[in-house]
């Protein structure tokens, strides 16, 4: 099913509309939680547009440290129980690359203005993100 | 007129015997678990300004993980950094729940800046804020020396304690995030051998300090979660960089460098400072502010509190993860 406006279209028109019509009419804690709305959807948005291409290379990488299939969930999981008891290590290089990667994808969806995250570009850490 | 207002004006002339009637009674903003309201008064000599602030009847503290002191002793640990030159507001008056609207205390209002972002944007700073880094540290010094044989009853958290307390909550959500689990891994080996206890306030950092353009910090809020424990807490906790409102060059509190706060701490404590300890507490710090993000989802789902901006801090605590990933695999 391939219905229009897109998804993406309807998020940015609703963005818009907090942004223009109803922060500048607010007060005080009304006025912050707009901003927080506003923010929120944001994330939404990024999310669409750039998660499936994300986890489709953080499953690939996790099945690559782990020789393992499983869901992203699982894969996680058993990558936080190894990292827990000590079979794969802090000084693991693949492990290294893989957690940086999904951090910095994390946070290109989550708040790409987030100064730890800049710093992160700016340093070039590796990264999926193309913009 | 409100329950609040009537009962205040029921209380205040206990302490402000010239109190003619209340001017304006407004609630301020922050404070997740107790209430902050100011109190213009009319008195018969010239206007006066107080802050009050309660735990509200029947609210339940929010955050489950610090261990939370009552309100009643905030006052008195305010009372005693006050009397060791501390700078606090002064307290002038303690309620019990007697009175029908909470447990609570009266203090003095401050003048100056209290909210973070603004503290590290604002033009009116311009001039005080380099000294604001070597004031926290001559103002840490002085909380860390207030005699511990001063104070009862209060809990102990050093490292391990803090480290146990956060990964419960962490599990309890249960969904795995590998950088937290190394960052565990790695503080339960590197953790520090505990010499002295001193006093910690627990929640020193940009955002609870109030700012005044000449005097530079001049007050110190917020003691809900002071304990016994190690000093590194509170000199690591304002340089957590969740706590530098994207001012990421200067980590004290967005507004200073480590070294002047460190420097004025030695001088005024005698005590010379363990660095590669400091980087172990804002480790501990910003993993700890991770699992508070967390646990703001645990709070939205609980029917607490359905807020907007509860839930959405939720995401906020991938921010400590590549901090994490700095602090531990590039720095």
């Amino acid at each position: 099913m391939k219905s229009e406006p897109s998804i993406e279209e309807l998020l940015q028109a609703v963005i818009e509309f907090i942004e223009n019509s109803v922060i500048p009419k607010l007060e005080g804690h009304d006025k912050f939680h707009a901003h927080v709305a506003k923010n929120t959807l944001g994330i939404v948005l990024r999310e669409i547009m750039l998660l499936r291409d994300y986890d489709e290379k953080e499953m690939a990488r996790l099945k690559n440290i782990l020789s393992k299939d499983d869901n992203i969930k699982e894969l996680n999981k058993l990558l936080s129980e190894k990292i827990r008891n000590g079979e794969i290590n802090i000084n693991d290089d693949s492990l290294k690359d893989h957690l940086i990667r999904t951090t910095m994808a994390k946070l290109s969806i989550d708040q790409p203005h987030y100064s730890g995250y800049l710093k992160g570009k700016e340093d070039n850490y590796p990264n999926d993100s193309e913009s | 007129m409100s329950k609040l207002k009537k009962k205040l004006k029921e209380i205040i002339p206990l302490f402000e015997p010239n109190f003619v009637e209340i001017k304006e009674l407004r609630r301020l903003s922050g404070g997740s678990s107790n209430e902050s309201w100011l109190l213009v008064l009319k008195t018969n000599n010239k206007d006066r300004f107080l802050v009050f602030r309660r735990t509200p009847d029947g609210k339940i503290k929010d955050s489950s993980i610090s261990s939370f002191i009552g309100i009643n002793n905030e006052a008195k640990i305010m009372n005693i950094a006050y009397k060791y030159g501390v700078p606090v507001p002064k307290i002038y008056h303690i309620i019990d729940e007697s009175y029908g609207i909470g447990k609570g205390f009266f203090m003095e209002y401050l003048e100056g800046l209290t909210v973070g972002n603004r503290i590290v944007r604002d033009l009116s700073l311009k001039d005080i804020k380099p000294t604001l880094a070597r004031q926290c540290g001559e103002i840490l010094s002085m909380i860390h020396q207030i005699p511990i044989d001063k104070l009862i009853d209060i809990p102990t958290s050093t490292a391990d304690n803090e480290i146990n307390k956060y990964e419960e909550v962490y599990f309890k959500h249960d969904s795995p995030l590998p950088v937290f689990d190394l960052t565990f891994k790695w503080l339960r080996k590197n953790i520090p051998h505990q010499n002295e206890l001193t006093l910690v306030h627990g929640d020193f950092r940009n955002g609870n300090l109030i700012i005044h353009p000449k005097d530079g910090v001049s007050g110190v809020l917020d003691w809900e979660i002071f304990h016994l424990g190690d000093p590194y807490e509170d000199l690591s906790w304002i340089c957590v960089n969740s706590w530098r409102y994207n001012n990421i060059n200067l980590p004290v509190g967005g507004f200073g460098n480590r070294e002047d706060m460190y420097i004025a701490y030695e001088k005024s404590s005698g005590k010379k400072l363990d660095r590669e300890r400091a980087k172990y507490w804002e480790i501990l710090g910003t993993l700890k502010w991770g699992i508070m993000c967390l646990n703001m989802i645990e709070i939205y789902r609980s029917g607490f509190d359905k807020s907007i901006d509860r839930v959405s801090i939720g995401r906020r605590s991938s921010e400590t993860e590549i901090d994490l990933i700095r602090l531990l695999l590039i720095d």
